[in-house]
């Protein structure tokens, strides 16, 4: 990117920071980082409210900006300790990875699905938390961060935060544990219901659906996956002529599905309540896309939703080869080296700012 | 009234003892209360969680007393070290008197500390944060291995107890700063200091070893759990490296500061020994305030030449 190409992406983000909308919680009590280098160049910054935000953005537009998920007494002093930290957000933060520079983008869905899946399993189901308390945001990139804003949860330290991304993630669960077979003869093998919390409920719930997934050949039968799937009710798992030892093993395998595996483990923003976090509805300044709040997740299409300004019209000349790219409700690509191209503004930032592209 | 001055000296950090020590006031803490404040951090250091016997209600009073002076002597000091001890031994022995104890009033106890319970198909429930927030930090407490549900997890009395522990442990921590107290409570507090034993550190080699006394005396200050200025902290480390000691046993070595942080330590002393940082000179040290003997031996690490040690 040249300084032509970075003074005209300012001034577009600055457009649209002028009227963006901004909805963050207690912004006076929130340490805020720009960058334009990299991600954060300088933090401590704080503002006393949304229009004194808008007018540092608007007139010193960066290309990053990010807010602390902590609430301060005194976001602006240094050292962190100064601040005196009140609480913090948690965030989960979901990511795809994918090898190159584009192949992530065709892959988004998936972390969406994850983000379905966190909300409705986890969030609501086995936290108890409220939707109002949560706020799920396109990250602008690669994924999507959520802010838990429950003020329950803003006491928690960072080991206690691990603790849940550990419970999401399922790590160091033994789903074998689950099972325990019974005093009488024959053997009866129980294990987990349906109406149950937590993965037990999720593991019983999910055989239920559908349980060939254990046994094709036995439950392909109507009236036998019935009778086996009443058993599961009440907690019995005996009623099929499955070999019984072989159940908790094949369960095992089918509940490795059940965890949200896209939640990164070690995201420091997570656990390190210093850490800042890209403010909902700021422009991702390597891809030019929005944070954007997701409202409705199942509809949500972030190389839509997430666009900066449709309207306009941009020209420019490719460096690289770049495959095809399904954005702004069509496919662009691919192109070729030396191509020159005339495309709607967003998808050009986008292209300049993964350096595929230069203005002309 | 008698009732409620038996619960406030087994639990003194509730608003019933609150209430009490309020009508006392400090004022009451006579030299031999003075004198138990002391001997219960001293208690704590040497990790003795004894239950007191009391023969009448003034020793009640007295001991609950003593409670509140070793407070303000912790909020005076601010050393992490000793506050730390201190809210471990106590909050066990509120554990033991827990065990002891009805329904009833673990359950008021745990009402204090923001650990509220419900009952649900013969299930103890408590929220999901409080949970974390009050249970250690074991395998037998992993949120995995919980039964979880609609923000709620499943525990056992006992369980309930070990929170209550772990909750007034994170209270008396997080202790109030005290700017002046009375006089006698200082005095007190700075005789405490002084006779702070020394504890065993990580057993290094080189810090055994013999060294020139502007270091010497840092070390042993490190030792007893003393605050150091940041530029003399700069000066060990950067000695330490210099005589050979790892990142490891530097930072377990900080580790006795009274207000140790992990995190900090380990990048500062990571950081200085990227950047190579030379010991400085006697003359610099001089400069810091922070010489002791003008030993003329021109730089620190040349004690050992002197010396004729074999430790470096």
């Amino acid at each position: 990117m040249n300084l032509n190409e970075r003074r005209y992406i300012l001034s577009r983000f600055s457009d649209y920071y002028s009227n963006a909308d901004f909805r963050i919680k207690s912004i006076e009590r929130r340490e805020f980082g720009v960058g334009n280098s990299k991600k954060i160049d300088s933090r401590h910054l704080a503002f006393g409210s949304v229009s004194e935000f808008r007018g540092y953005l608007t007139a010193n537009t960066p290309l990053f900006v990010s807010h602390s998920a902590a609430y301060y007494h005194f976001p602006a002093a240094t050292p962190i300790e100064k601040k005196q930290r009140i609480g913090a957000d948690l965030i989960f933060d979901l990511d795809i990875h994918a090898e190159g520079k584009y192949a992530v983008y065709s892959r988004l869905d998936e972390a969406k699905q994850d983000v379905i899946r966190l909300l409705d399993e986890f969030l609501l189901g086995d936290f108890g938390l409220s939707k109002n308390d949560i706020l799920i945001v396109f990250s602008g990139n690669r994924g999507y961060h959520i802010h838990v804003t429950d003020s329950e949860y803003l006491l928690l330290e960072g080991d206690e935060r691990r603790e849940i991304v550990n419970y999401v993630r399922g790590e160091g669960l033994r789903y074998e544990d689950f099972f325990e077979w019974g005093e009488e003869v024959p053997k009866k093998l129980y294990g987990p219901r349906p109406d149950e919390g937590g993965y037990r409920g999720r593991i019983a719930r999910s055989i239920i659906e559908d349980p060939t997934r254990l046994a094709p050949k036995i439950f392909a039968d109507e009236g036998r996956r019935r009778m086996f799937i009443e058993g599961i009710k009440e907690g019995d798992w005996s009623r099929s002529s499955m070999k019984l030892s072989d159940i908790p093993k094949k369960v095992a395998n089918i509940a490795r599905s059940l965890p949200v595996l896209s939640v990164n483990a070690d995201a420091a923003v997570t656990h390190d309540m210093s850490k800042l976090i890209r403010v909902p509805n700021s422009i991702h300044g390597e891809t030019a896309l929005i944070a954007r709040i997701v409202e409705d997740v199942e509809k949500f299409n972030p190389l839509d939703d997430a666009l900066l300004d449709k309207k306009r019209q941009l020209s420019v000349v490719f460096n690289e080869d770049v495959p095809p790219l399904e954005i702004a409700e069509s496919t662009f690509g691919p192109y070729k080296k030396g191509e020159k191209k005339e495309l709607p503004e967003s998808v050009a930032l986008f292209y300049i700012l993964k350096e595929s592209a230069s203005m002309i | 009234m008698m009732g409620d001055l038996n619960f406030a000296v087994r639990y003194p950090f509730t608003s019933a003892a609150k209430e009490l020590l309020r009508s006392e006031g400090l004022e009451a803490a006579t030299d031999e209360i003075i004198e138990m404040a002391v001997q219960r951090i001293i208690d704590a250091l040497n990790g003795k969680a004894r239950k007191n016997v009391y023969a009448n209600e003034e020793e009640k009073k007295k001991d609950l007393l003593a409670y509140a002076v070793a407070r303000v002597m912790l909020g005076y000091l601010r050393n992490s070290y000793l506050t730390n001890k201190f809210a471990v031994n106590e909050s066990k022995k509120i554990r033991s008197f827990l065990d002891d104890e009805d329904d009833e009033v673990v359950d008021a106890v745990a009402n204090e500390l923001g650990i509220s319970s419900l009952e649900r198909n013969g299930e103890m429930l408590v929220k999901l944060p409080v949970f974390l927030r009050f249970t250690p930090r074991s395998p037998h407490y992993q949120l995995i291995n919980r039964k979880i549900r609609g923000g709620f997890v499943t525990i056992t009395k006992n369980e309930k107890k070990r929170m209550v522990e772990e909750a007034a442990r994170k209270h008396m921590v997080k202790i109030p700063l005290v700017k002046d107290p009375p006089e006698r409570i200082i005095l007190a507090a700075k005789r405490l200091l002084a006779e702070l034993p020394k504890v065993e550190v990580k057993r290094v080699a080189q810090l055994e070893g013999s060294h020139p006394p502007c270091i010497a005396e840092l070390i042993d200050s490190v030792k007893r759990h003393q605050n150091i200025p940041h530029i003399a902290r700069f000066y060990l480390a950067v000695y330490l490296i210099g005589i050979g000691l790892s990142d490891d046993d530097i930072v377990s070595f900080f580790s006795n500061l009274p207000d140790f942080n992990e995190k900090i330590t380990r990048y500062q002393v990571g950081h200085a020994r990227k950047k190579r940082y030379a010991v400085p000179s006697c003359t610099t040290v001089i400069g810091y305030g922070l010489c002791r003997a003008n030993c003329g031996i021109g730089n620190p690490l040349n004690w050992h030449k002197r010396a004729k040690e074999v430790t470096v």
